[in-house]
C-alpha cells in the first residue's frame, strides 16, 4: 500500500496556528547545550550515538577487510613471527575500540537515551522527565565519556577486549585507565537515565493511566532502568577496581599479588549479561508498539508482553554465569546458571507469539518501521536460537568462545537491538522532526540492510561451529570462503547504512512535511503536533486504551490519520480538534 | 594477495551438503564427541522448525492480511487468550529443559577424569603451548595416546588462555595462579588443531599447536625420544641446535626475532658481541653476563625502548640444574651474530672448532622462524651431525621406572618435572603457587587451623596424596590435584616407591632434613 | 514525616515559587525527589556491595589472611568512629525534623554538628591510615611491614590505640628482627610476592621482594590491606562528599532559605548520610572485629 501520495502539506491547524515548535524554541548553540527539554537532549543522544555508531561501523569495516585473507590484509607481518605479533596488536585494538564503541556508546544507550528521551515523556502525557536537570547531566556524562573513550584511543589505544578481562587488562600497555574512567562515566550515565525514567513512570503518568493502560515500550524502559540502576553499579565498581590495578597496584583481580582474575569475570558479567537486556528490551517495547500499529488491531496479550519484560529484567540477573562455564568454577554451580539461562529464554519466546499473534487477522501496513520489525522478529529468532544452544553446557565447551558466540550476539545485538532502534527511529522520525523520509529508497535500504546482515553474521555461525576462536588476525585457510562471504555482508550493509543516511538527511531539508499522526498511532505521541511545541501538548491529552485504533482513519487532506466522532461506548475520548 | 585459484580450492573442500545436513560441528574425534554431536544435532532441528515456522507466519500474514483499499481495518479478533499463551510458554518450557538435561549430564562427565588417566601437564604464555609428559619429555605439539583417557593439568604464565580442540571436543580456560584440568579419551589417529580461544594479547590467533593422536605404542616412543633435548638418536646435539629448539618450545620466539625484525622484545639477529643502551642511558656491552641476566633474571635490566614486566621469568628452566639451557639458548644467539665474541659466549664450549653444525645454525635462512613455529620440535631439526667432543652430561636419562636401581631421590627429582609439581613448588625458596620444597622437610609450618606442625614424613606423605585434608597458610585451598593418590599411594603398590623418591628429593632440599623427616625405605639402592 | 505539619499560606507561596514547571503539586515534586533518592542510595549501596562481594570470596579463601591482618587494626578507632557516626546521624536526622518544623537557628546547629562529627571521624581515620603507612601495611607490593622475633608485627596496632598505648619503640627494628629470623634458621628471602615478570608493567624493575617474610605470617596478607583501603576509602570518600554538601545545606540554611514550605534538599541529604552511617555500621564489625 502506498499512502504518502496526496500533494497536501501535512500541516494540521494546530501546528499552522503556532508555529513554534521544541526545534525552533530557542535558536542559539546556548539553548540547546544547556536545555532542559527532554525531547531536544534526545536528539543530542541521537546525534552523538548516530556519530559513535558511524566510528565503530568503520572499525567493523576494518575488522572485516583485515580477515579477507588469513593472515590479514591490513596488518600482518613483514615474515617474522614477532613482526606478525607486533602488526596483530593493531587488529586487536581496532576489534576493542569496535566492541567498546557499540557496546556502551551505542547499544546500551541508543534507544533508552534517544528515543526513550524523545518518546517516553509524550506517551505520558507529561510535560518533561521528572529530573529535567539530571537528564542533562547523564547525556553530559554520557559525552565525556565518550570523549575520554576517544581520547585514549588518540593516546594510545587499549587492545583488551570490551570485556577487559583480567589480568591482560592489568600487565598491557596501552590506555586503559582513560578508556575505563570513560566508560565508568557513561555507567553513570545509564544510572542517572535508569533513575530517571523510573521515577518518572512512577510519578508523572497522568491520571487515567494505570499501569497496565501503559504502551508497552513504557514498560520496556521501565524494566531497562530497573536493569541499569541494578546492574550498572556493579560494573561501575568493577572498574574502579580495575583502574586502581592499574593506578595503585592494589592487586585484588591481579594473581602476581594474591588476586583473583576470575572475581573480575563474575563482577563483569553480573553487569553484562542483563546488559545484554538493557539493549534488548527497549527494542522490544519497540516492536511492541509498531506491530499493533501497523497491523490496525489491537496488540495481543498484553499483560504477557509486558510482565515477560519484568520477568526477562530480573531473571536476566541470575544468569551471568553462563559467560564463564569453561574457567572453571564449580560444575554445580554451571549447572545452576544453564537452568536459569532457559528459563529466560521463554519469556522472549512469548513475545515472539504475541507479536504474530497480533499480526493475525491483522490489516497489515508494510511501511519502513514495519519492515524493519519483521526483520526484527526473523534475525532475533535466529540469535535466540542459536542462544539456546550455547546455553546448554556440553555444547557452550564446544562453542565458547567461538565465532559461533560472535555471530550469535551479532543477531541478537545487530539484528535486534540496532534493526528495532532503526524501526523506532523511522516510526518517531516525522515526530521528531517534523518530516517524511522517502518510503520507497527507505523500504529497499531495509531489504538490503537485511540481507547484508544475513550475509554477514550467518556464515559467522558456521564457521564457529566449524573451529573458528573469535578474536583472531589472523586464521587457518580453511574458513577463508566463509571470512569472505562475511565481509561482502559487511560491505552490503555499509552501503544500505549509507543510503539510510542519506534519505534520511535529505528528508531533514527537503522532506514531506510531516502530519501530527502519519501510522495511525494510538498512543498520546501522536496527539501532539509533528514536532511538537516546546511543553508537550497544547491541552492535556486524555488517556484512553493505547492499542484501540477503531476511531483513528486516514484522512487524505492531512495525510495522515484523524480521529473520528465514536460511538458513545467507547473508551477512547475525542480529543485532537481538527 | 588473494589466491583467487587456492580460495576455489577451498570451496572444492567445503562440503556444502554439510551446512544443509546440520552437520557444522567438526566430525568430533573424542569420547565426548558422539554425545556433544547428538544435542547439537537434536538442536539444530528444533531451530530449522521453529525458524522456518516463524518466518513462514511473518511472510503468509504479511502477504494474507495486507492493508488493501477493501482491508483498511483489521478483522475482529480477541486480543488474548490465555490458554494459547500457556501452550506457547510450556512447550518452549519444556523443549528447552530437555536441552538443559541432555547438556548438564553430557558435562558432568566431561568433569571427571577417570582415576587412570595419562597425566600431562600443559603450560601455557603468550603466544606458545608446552606440554610436559609423565617422563618429563617437553614438546610444543600434543601428543596424545589413542584410545586412552588423558588428564591435562594446566597452568599458566601470564594471562588467561584458552585450551581448545575443536575435534576432540574439548575446551577449558586457563587462569594464571591456578591449576585448570581437563580431560580427553581420543578415539581416532590423526592431526589436529589445538587453538587459543582465550583472547591472549598480540599472538592470540597465532597460539596455535599441532594435536597428534597416534597409537600408545607411537606414543611411548615419541615421548621417549622427546624427553632427551641434548641428543639425538643416542649422540649429541651441538649446544646451538639445542638453543634453536629451545627458542620455539619456551616460546621466547614470540617477541624476538630471528631476522632482525621488529618485535616485543629485542631482535637476536647480531645481538650478541654488540652494545645495547639500557632505560637509564648506559650502554654496555652484550656478553655473556648481559644476556644470563636478561634471560634468567628479567627484570633486573631494562633495554631502551622495549616496555618493562613483559618477559615471563622462566623460573628455575635456566639455573640451577638447568643452567645448560641456558648455555644452550645464548650459543644460540652467539650463532645468529657476526659480533659474536669469546665474552659474549658461554663458558661450556659449544663443540670443536669448525664443525658443520655451527656453520649451518649461523646462517640466518635455517632460523626462519616463520618455518619453526609450526615445525614439530619434538621431532629434532636434523641438521644434527655427530660430534666427537664430549657434550655435557645430560640432566634427564631416561624413563624413571628404567631397569637400572637409581637413587630415590634422583628419581623423586625427575618425578617432580614429570608429575608437574613444578609448575606450583620451586625447589629454590621462591614463591609458588604451593609451598616452595626448599628448606620445606623439618621446618614448621603453619597450618589454615592456626595450629603449627613440623613438615616430617609423615607431614609430607598426607600432604601429598590427601592434599585437601591439611591447608598450610597462605597457599590457597584446592589448587593441589588429588590425583596423586591414584599415582602414588598402597601400601603394596608399586607407586609408593615413587612416594617415598619424591619425599627423600624433598629432604634433599632442606638442611634440616633427619630420620622423622625421610621416608622408611632407604635412599641408597640396596642393589648396589 | 512531614504531612502533620500545617503550612500557612506564606510557606505555601514559597512552596509554589520552587514548583518546577512539569509538576503539579508540590508534594508530587516531593514524593518524585524521594523515589529517586531512594533509588540513588540503592545504587549506591550496590557500589559498595562489589566491594563487599570481594571481601566474602577473599575471606572465604583466605581465612588465615584476614586473622593474622586483623590484628593489625585497631578496634578501639572503629568503635568511636562508629560512635561519631551514630551521634552525627542522630543531629542529621535533627537537622531534618528541625527544618520541617521551621525552627532555623536550631537547623543550622544541628548542621554543623553533624559536619563536625564528619570531620571528626576522618580525622580519626586519617590517624589510621597514617600509622598504617608508617607501618608499611598497605596494598600489593607496598605491603612491607616490619616484624618481631617472634613473628608477630612491630607495630601491633593503629590508630587511637596507638596514640594511647604506643607500644615500645622497637628494641630491634625491621633488619635486626630480620638477622634474628636468620639466626632462628629460617629463610628470610622469601617473599609473598611472586617474581617481576607478571607484575603490572612498569613496576616490574622495582618489584623486589617487598617484605622479609617470617614463617609465621601467611601469604597474601597484601589482600587484605587492599580491601581495607578500598572499602574504607570508597566509604571516607562518601563521608567527605556528604560533608560538602551538608556545608552547602548550612550555608542555604544561615540565609533562612528552609522552612515548613521548602526543606527537599535537606530531607534528601539527610537520607544520604543516614545510608553513609550505615554503611559503616557493616564495615566495622567486618574489618575491625576478625577474631
Amino acid at each position: 500500500m502506498t499512502t504518502i501520495t496526496g500533494n497536501t502539506m501535512g500541516h494540521t491547524p494546530a501546528v499552522a496556528a503556532k508555529p513554534d515548535n521544541y526545534l525552533t524554541h530557542g535558536k542559539t548553540i546556548g539553548s540547546w547545550l544547556f536545555t532542559l527539554d527532554h525531547k531536544r537532549i534526545g536528539i543530542m543522544y541521537l546525534i552523538t550515538a548516530l556519530l559513535a555508531f558511524f566510528i565503530g561501523g568503520m572499525l567493523a569495516e576494518v575488522i572485516r577487510t583485515q580477515l579477507l585473507v588469513p593472515q590479514g590484509l591490513i596488518f600482518h607481518g613483514t615474515g617474522s613471527v614477532a613482526s606478525s605479533y607486533a602488526a596483530y596488536r593493531y587488529y586487536n585494538q581496532v576489534f576493542t575500540l569496535h566492541g567498546i564503541i557499540m557496546v556502551f556508546l551505542v547499544l546500551i544507550p541508543i534507544i533508552p537515551g534517544a528515543l526513550g528521551n524523545f518518546a517516553m515523556p509524550l506517551m505520558l502525557g507529561a510535560k518533561d522527565v521528572a529530573f529535567p536537570k539530571l537528564n542533562l547531566i547523564s547525556y553530559y556524562l554520557y559525552l565525556v565519556g565518550a570523549i575520554l573513550a576517544i581520547v585514549s584511543t588518540v593516546l594510545g589505544a587499549v587492545d583488551t577486549g570490551w570485556t577487559f578481562y583480567t589480568p591482560f587488562s592489568i600487565q598491557t600497555e596501552s590506555y586503559v585507565v582513560v578508556m575505563v574512567l570513560g566508560i565508568f562515566l557513561v555507567g553513570f550515565s545509564s544510572i542517572f537515565t535508569g533513575i530517571n525514567f523510573m521515577v518518572t513512570i512512577h510519578k508523572l503518568r497522568p491520571p487515567g493511566m494505570s499501569w497496565f493502560r501503559m504502551p508497552l515500550f513504557l514498560w520496556a524502559i521501565y524494566s531497562t532502568s530497573l536493569i541499569q540502576v541494578a546492574a550498572t553499579p556493579v560494573v561501575g565498581i568493577t572498574f574502579v577496581l580495575l583502574m586502581m590495578e592499574r593506578v595503585m597496584g592494589i592487586g585484588i583481580f591481579n594473581p602476581a599479588l594474591g588476586g583473583n582474575p576470575v572475581l573480575f569475570q563474575e563482577f563483569f558479567w553480573f553487569y553484562s549479561h542483563p546488559a545484554v537486556y538493557i539493549m534488548i528490551l527497549p527494542a522490544m517495547g519497540i516492536v511492541s508498539e509498531i506491530i499493533p500499529t501497523f497491523s490496525r488491531k489491537h496488540i495481543f496479550g498484553y499483560e504477557f508482553i509486558a510482565l515477560s519484560s519484568l520477568a526477562i529484567a530480573l531473571i536476566g540477573f541470575l544468569v551471568w554465569g553462563h559467560h564463564i562455564f569453561v574457567n572453571g568454577q564449580s560444575a554445580e554451580l554451571d549447572a545452576v546458571f544453564s537452568f536459569l539461562t532457559f528459563i529466560v529464554a521463554v519469556p522472549s519466546a512469548i513475545k515472539v507469539w504475541n507479536w504474530l499473534a497480533t499480526m493475525y487477522k491483522g490489516a497489515i501496513v508494510l511501511k519502513t518501521p514495519m519492515l524493519y520489525v519483521l526483520s526484527f522478529i526473523v534475525l532475533f529468532t535466529i540469535g535466540g536460537l542459536t542462544g539456546v544452544v550455547l546455553g546448554a553446557l556440553s555444547e557452550d565447551v564446544v562453542l565458547h568462545d567461538t565465532y559461533f558466540v560472535v555471530g550469535h550476539f551479532h543477531y541478537v545485538m545487530m539484528g535486534g537491538t540496532l534493526i528495532g532502534f532503526i524501526a523506532g527511529m523511522h516510526y518517531w522520525w516525522p515526530k521528531m522532526f517534523g518530516r517524511m523520509y522517502n518510503e520507497r529508497i527507505a523500504q529497499w535500504t531495509c531489504v538490503v540492510l537485511f540481507i547484508g546482515i544475513n550475509l554477514t553474521f550467518f556464515p559467522q555461525l558456521v564457521v564457529g561451529a566449524e573451529g573458528m576462536p573469535r578474536r583472531y588476525a589472523s586464521y587457518l585457510p580453511v574458513y577463508q570462503p566463509y571470512m569472505i562471504a562475511s565481509t561482502i555482508g559487511a560491505y552490503i550493509q555499509l552501503v544500505a547504512f549509507l543510503s539510510m543516511a542519506g534519505y534520511l538527511m535529505h528528508s531533514l531539508f527537503y522532506g514531506k512535511k510531516a502530519p501530527m499522526n502519519p501510522w495511525g498511532g494510538g498512543s498520546l505521541e501522536w496527539e501532539t503536533a509533528s514536532p511538537p511545541p516546546h511543553d508537550n501538548f497544547e491541552t492535556t491529552p486524555s488517556v484512553g486504551d493505547p492499542y484501540d485504533y477503531s476511531d483513528l482513519v486516514f484522512d487524505p487532506a492531512v495525510n495522515g490519520y484523524v480521529h473520528i466522532e465514536k460511538p458513545v461506548e467507547s473508551l477512547a475520548p475525542v480529543t485532537a480538534t481538527h | 594477495m588473494t589466491n583467487i585459484p587456492q580460495i576455489l580450492g577451498h570451496l572444492g573442500q567445503m562440503n556444502l551438503g554439510r551446512i544443509v545436513a546440520a552437520l557444522w560441528l567438526p566430525h568430533g574425534e573424542s569420547t565426548f564427541s558422539p554425545p556433544v554431536q547428538f544435542l547439537w544435532d537434536f538442536w539444530y532441528w528444533i531451530s530449522v522448525f521453529f525458524t522456518v515456522l516463524i518466518v513462514g507466519l511473518v511472510v503468509f500474514f504479511s502477504i494474507r492480511y495486507r492493508h488493501t483499499k477493501d482491508r483498511t481495518i483489521a478483522e475482529d479478533s480477541p486480543s488474548h487468550n490465555n490458554p494459547l499463551e500457556i501452550t506457547w510458554t510450556v512447550i518452549p518450557l519444556i523443549i528447552v529443559m530437555v536441552i538443559f538435561a541432555l547438556g548438564f549430564t553430557q558435562y558432568m562427565n566431561m568433569d571427571s577424569p577417570p582415576a587412570n588417566s595419562y597425566n600431562i601437564h600443559v603450560i601455557a604464555q603468550k603466544w606458545s603451548w608446552t606440554f610436559v609428559y609423565e617422563n618429563g619429555a617437553i614438546s610444543n605439539t600434543l601428543y596424545l595416546p589413542v584410545n586412552t583417557p588423558v588428564k591435562l593439568n594446566m597452568t599458566s604464565k601470564d594471562v588467561l588462555h584458552g585450551f581448545w580442540i575443536p575435534d576432540l571436543s574439548i575446551q577449558r580456560d586457563v587462569v594464571p595462579g591456578r591449576v585448570m584440568t581437563t580431560w580427553v579419551e581420543p578415539t581416532n589417529p590423526g592431526t589436529y588443531w589445538l587453538q587459543c580461544a582465550e583472547y591472549c594479547g598480540d599472538g592470540h590467533s597465532e597460539m596455535r599447536a599441532h594435536v597428534v593422536v597416534e597409537p600408545y605404542a607411537k606414543f611411548q616412543k615419541q615421548i621417549v625420544a622427546a624427553a632427551n633435548i641434548f641428543e639425538q638418536d643416542g649422540k649429541p646435539l651441538p649446544l646451538a641446535t639445542v638453543g634453536k629448539k629451545l627458542y620455539t618450545t619456551l616460546g621466547c620466539l614470540g617477541c624476538h626475532s630471528v631476522d632482525g625484525s621488529k618485535g616485543t622484545g629485542p631482535s637476536w639477529k647480531n645481538l650478541a658481541g654488540s652494545t645495547e643502551v639500557l632505560a637509564n642511558g648506559k650502554t654496555v656491552p652484550v656478553n655473556y653476563a648481559f644476556l644470563k641476566t636478561m634471560i634468567s633474571h628479567p627484570g633486573r635490566v631494562l633495554i631502551k625502548g622495549f616496555p618493562a614486566g613483559v618477559m615471563p621469568s622462566y623460573g628455575s628452566r635456566f639455573t640451577g640444574k638447568n643452567v645448560k639451557n641456558l648455555y644452550a639458548v645464548v650459543w644460540y644467539i652467539n650463532s645468529l651474530s657476526k659480533n659474536s665474541n669469546k665474552a659474549s659466549q658461554p663458558p661450556v664450549p659449544d663443540k670443536p672448532k669448525g664443525s658443520e653444525p655451527a656453520a649451518s645454525s649461523k646462517s640466518p635462512k635455517t632460523a626462519a622462524p616463520a618455518t619453526a613455529k609450526t615445525s614439530q620440535t619434538a621431532t629434532p631439526a636434523t641438521t644434527a651431525a655427530p660430534t666427537t667432543a664430549k657434550a655435557p652430561a645430560t640432566p634427564v636419562a631416561k624413563v624413571p621406572a628404567g631397569p637400572q636401581p637409581m637413587a630415590l631421590h634422583v628419581l623423586g627429582a625427575k618425578l617432580y618435572k614429570s608429575l608437574g609439581c613444578i609448575g606450583c613448588h620451586t625447589v629454590n625458596g621462591q614463591p609458588g603457587v604451593g609451598p616452595s620444597w626448599k628448606n620445606l622437610a623439618g621446618y614448621p609450618q603453619k597450618l589454615t587451623t592456626g595450629k603449627t606442625v613440623i613438615a616430617d614424613y609423615k607431614f609430607l606423605r598426607t600432604m601429598i596424596l590427601d592434599p585437601g585434608k591439611m591447608d598450610i597458610a597462605g597457599s590457597p585451598a584446592g589448587v593441589m590435584p588429588v590425583m596423586y593418590k591414584y599415582q602414588l599411594s598402597g601400601k603394596k603398590h608399586p607407586h609408593e616407591n615413587k612416594l617415598n623418591a619424591i619425599i627423600w628429593y624433598i629432604n634433599t632440599l632442606s638442611n634440616r632434613g633427619s630420620k622423622a623427616t625421610e621416608p622408611p625405605v632407604p635412599d641408597v639402592p640396596v642393589a648396589k | 514525616m512531614s504531612e502533620a505539619i500545617a503550612i500557612n499560606p506564606t510557606e505555601e507561596q514559597v512552596a509554589r515559587d520552587h514548583l518546577a514547571h512539569h509538576f503539579d503539586t508540590p508534594q508530587q515534586q516531593f514524593d518524585a525527589g524521594t523515589l529517586g533518592m531512594w533509588m540513588f542510595l540503592a545504587t549506591e549501596m550496590l557500589l559498595f556491595s562489589g566491594l563487599f562481594c570481594a571481601y566474602a570470596e577473599f575471606r572465604a579463601t583466605h581465612p588465615d589472611v584476614f586473622r593474622y591482618a586483623g590484628q593489625y587494626l585497631d578496634p578501639v578507632s572503629g568503635l568511636i568512629n562508629a560512635l561519631i557516626l551514630l551521634t552525627s546521624g542522630l543531629t542529621m536526622a535533627l537537622a531534618v525534623r528541625f527544618a520541617q518544623t521551621g525552627k532555623r537557628f536550631a537547623l543550622s546547629l544541628c548542621l554543623a554538628l553533624t559536619m563536625l562529627g564528619g570531620v571528626g571521624f576522618l580525622a580519626i581515620h586519617a590517624k589510621e591510615y597514617f600509622d598504617n603507612g608508617q607501618a608499611k601495611l598497605l596494598w600489593g607490593t607496598h605491603y612491607a611491614p616490619s616484624v618481631g622475633p617472634n613473628g608477630k608485627p612491630v607495630a601491633p596496632v593503629t590508630g587511637l590505640t596507638a596514640l594511647v598505648a604506643r607500644p615500645k619503640p622497637a628494641a630491634s627494628p625491621g633488619w635486626q628482627s630480620l638477622k634474628s629470623l636468620g639466626k632462628a634458621g629460617f629463610v628470610v628471602s622469601h617473599s609473598a610476592i611472586m617474581p617481576a615478570s607478571v607484575g603490572p608493567s612498569g613496576v616490574a624493575a622495582s618489584q623486589k621482594p617487598a617484605a622479609a617474610e617470617n614463617p609465621f605470617q601467611p601469604a597474601n596478607v597484601q589482600v587484605f590491606f587492599g580491601i581495607y583501603f578500598l572499602m574504607t576509602g570508597l566509604h571516607s570518600l562518601h563521608v567527605i562528599i556528604g560533608i560538602i554538601v551538608i556545608g552547602w545545606l548550612l550555608i542555604r540554611s544561615l540565609r533562612g532559605e528552609f522552612g515548613p514550605g521548602y526543606n527537599a534538599p535537606v530531607v534528601y541529604v539527610g537520607m544520604y548520610w543516614g545510608v553513609v552511617d550505615m554503611v559503616w555500621m557493616f564495615l566495622f564489625p567486618l574489618l575491625y572485629l576478625i577474631h
